[in-house]
């Protein structure tokens, strides 16, 4: 018997509404519940990789409609690697919060805001219909909202409310391109719309795509799109700004590709934004690293980062979109699927163990920054990671984009970025070295050791970077088959609808 | 001239007051409203859609007829459901908010110094 890939969505869903009712009931519970929920989530996500591996995509029709007019989920192997990506991502977020809070109580309602933003990142990688998309970037806001206005940080509330603003209007870009498409093909299935696009007036299909591109730019950071990005990471705290960034504007990107490449057929439709993207996306970086460098706030300066690592990710897509489906072209979004990950593994770090440097200066200024020599030492290795220096898996994913690129314009602002983000991470280093702080290993109550246990996850994750730096060998064949799975819209279309008229 | 076309023109003008209100106004409350205009906006739009000249609701009762498309009334559902719920938590926030600082006011609230 085949998984369904709905369990995956369903999970993190009835673990949300479970977890708030066990919170109510018996709040000391509900931590470990958490975490095992979430356990079973990464193992079911395991499982369905495999299959999905190995026996190729599986296809799920909810209600058993025809998926012509009904919705349907598709598991391939590039969804697979977001469902991976997304589970993992919310295991070790509660791994690390138990690592310094321990298994009591846990004040607020971060375990199942947390839940809801992995079933609607589960979602939006699974999902076959345009509208239910739609929902799925809906339900993430809502959980995002969830997880950045918490009631100890009033400026959560705030950021929460400009982020509300922002993706309100995203999400009725969203939907007006949705029923544009609908209008013009009537049908909500991406792989039904994929047949029928072709016959769109281009002016029509244009003002889709902007549409598209708009909304979802505004929720991974497209400049100039990317301004609530440093403040909404700064009020989320470090704990839940690793998870809207590390794997949230992943999820976007993701949902990005898919609609660019199934439903809008933009290879055969407007093969000439591919170039635009490109540019689009070196715009990031520029932007985003140079931003950075006169940020003064730790997290501001991370979410600057994203933004500029979200430039990277666009600039490989946009170079595989211009290649096509040729060798070099799946090995240019190969290269960019391994940005993701290397991305999310650092970026994670950088932010939790960033938490006891903050905690240790009360403060979020970079000038008065104070870390311990574990700490600072674990910094160092994933500033290395992500600004790209060898043996890295930042490098190895920096050097694939640059060497897909035919012209010399990407590769120079490529290296341009990483050189402004080896200054700016190195100033932060150099201020960490001459604040280090020798806190006392035991105090009565404990807090310093479970400080130091909260290194334990980012040093696991920035060992993680040194890791997938050597066996980038063993990782690109894997990221090659998505790449081919995300790129290759005939076999999308065949799973999805398979033999039906 | 297409019936459809003045309902996708007025739902571009209301569009068009919602995001102008979002952009001009700096309290919360009235940002809400312009939220809930952009919103309205879409609603319409989906209405307009689901349009048939001389067709009745959709229902199968025998009805040989044209029939308005049901599938745009299914999302006019949904989406006044998200949008009733984002509303909510905008005016949560607001209160919440106004009762921590005594403003209403985004502004006020929210320092936009990029390098702070």
């Amino acid at each position: 018997m085949r998984l369904d890939p709905v369990l995956l969505v369903v999970t993190p869903l009835i673990s949300a509404f479970l977890l708030s009712l066990v919170k109510k009931l018996t709040p000391r519970l509900a931590p470990s519940l958490a975490l095992g929920l979430s356990v079973f989530t990464l193992v079911l996500s395991t499982l369905l990789a495999k299959e999905v591996y190995i026996n190729g995509p599986v296809a799920s029709y909810l209600g058993g409609w025809n998926p012509r007019i009904g919705i349907s989920l598709l598991a391939d192997q590039a969804s697979v690697l977001l469902v991976l990506l997304v589970s993992w991502g919310q295991t070790l977020g509660l791994v690390f919060i138990a690592s310094y809070r321990g298994f009591t109580h846990w004040p607020g309602k971060y375990l199942v805001f947390s839940s809801i933003f992995t079933c609607s990142l589960i979602g939006m990688a699974l999902t076959a219909d345009l509208f239910n998309l739609f929902v799925f970037i809906e339900l993430s806001t809502v959980a995002t909202i969830g997880i950045m206005a918490k009631p100890d940080r009033p400026l959560g509330s705030v950021a929460g409310f400009v982020y509300l603003i922002v993706a309100s209007v995203s999400g009725s870009l969203l939907l007006i391109g949705v029923v544009l498409v609908y209008s013009a093909t009537g049908s909500l299935s991406m792989a039904v719309i994929a047949q029928e696009i072709h016959a769109l007036p281009p002016g029509l299909y244009w003002g889709i795509l902007l549409c598209f591109t708009l909304s979802l730019g505004m929720k991974f950071g497209l400049v100039p799109m990317h301004f609530w990005q440093p403040w909404a990471y700064h009020a989320a705290g470090c704990t839940g700004a690793a998870l809207l960034t590390a794997f949230g504007m992943k999820a976007y990107l993701f949902a990005f590709f898919r609609v660019l490449w199934v439903p809008l057929q933009l290879p055969s439709m407007a093969p000439v934004f591919f170039p635009v993207l490109t540019l689009w996306g070196l715009a990031n970086i520029i932007l985003g690293h140079t931003m950075g460098l006169i940020q003064k706030d730790y997290k501001k300066l991370l979410a600057l980062s994203s933004t500029a690592h979200g430039g990277y990710i666009l600039v490989a897509a946009g170079l595989a979109g211009s290649m096509g489906t040729t060798t070099a072209g799946l090995f240019a979004l190969a290269a960019g699927f391994f940005h993701m990950l290397n991305h999310s593994l650092v970026k994670a770090s950088l932010l939790w163990v960033g938490r006891s440097f903050l905690k240790q200066a009360s403060s979020s200024t970079i000038d008065v920054l104070k870390a311990s020599p574990l700490g600072t030492g674990i910094f160092v290795l994933a500033a290395l990671g992500i600004v790209g220096i060898p043996p890295t898996g930042g490098f190895a994913s920096k050097l694939f984009i640059a060497s897909s690129a035919g012209t010399p314009a990407p590769v120079i602002i490529i290296g341009l970025g990483t050189l402004i983000s080896l200054a700016y991470y190195l100033r932060i280093y150099l201020i960490l070295r001459d604040q280090t702080s020798t806190p006392s290993i035991v105090k009565s109550n404990g807090t310093s050791v479970r400080e130091l246990n909260s290194l334990f996850v980012p040093g696991i994750l920035a060992m993680g970077v040194l890791f997938i730096g050597f066996s980038s060998s063993i990782i690109m064949p894997v990221l090659l088959n998505g790449a081919g799975a995300m790129m290759d819209s005939g076999t999308y279309i065949l799973h999805v609808l398979g033999d039906l008229p | 001239m297409n019936p459809q076309i003045p309902v996708f023109i007025t739902a571009a003008l209301v569009w068009a007051i919602g995001i102008y209100g979002l952009i001009i106004h700096r309290n919360m409350i009235q940002i809400c409203v312009s939220l809930s205009i952009m919103e309205s906006a879409v609603i319409i739009l989906l209405v307009g859609l689901a349009f048939v000249p001389g067709g009745s609701a959709p229902i199968l009762d025998g009805h040989t007829g044209p029939f308005a498309d049901p599938v745009p009334h299914a999302l006019a559902l949904t989406a006044i459901v998200i949008g009733a719920g984002f509303l909510a938590i905008a005016l949560s926030l607001t209160v919440a908010m106004y009762r921590k600082y005594g403003t209403a006011d985004v502004k006020k609230l929210f320092p936009w110094d990029e390098t702070q």
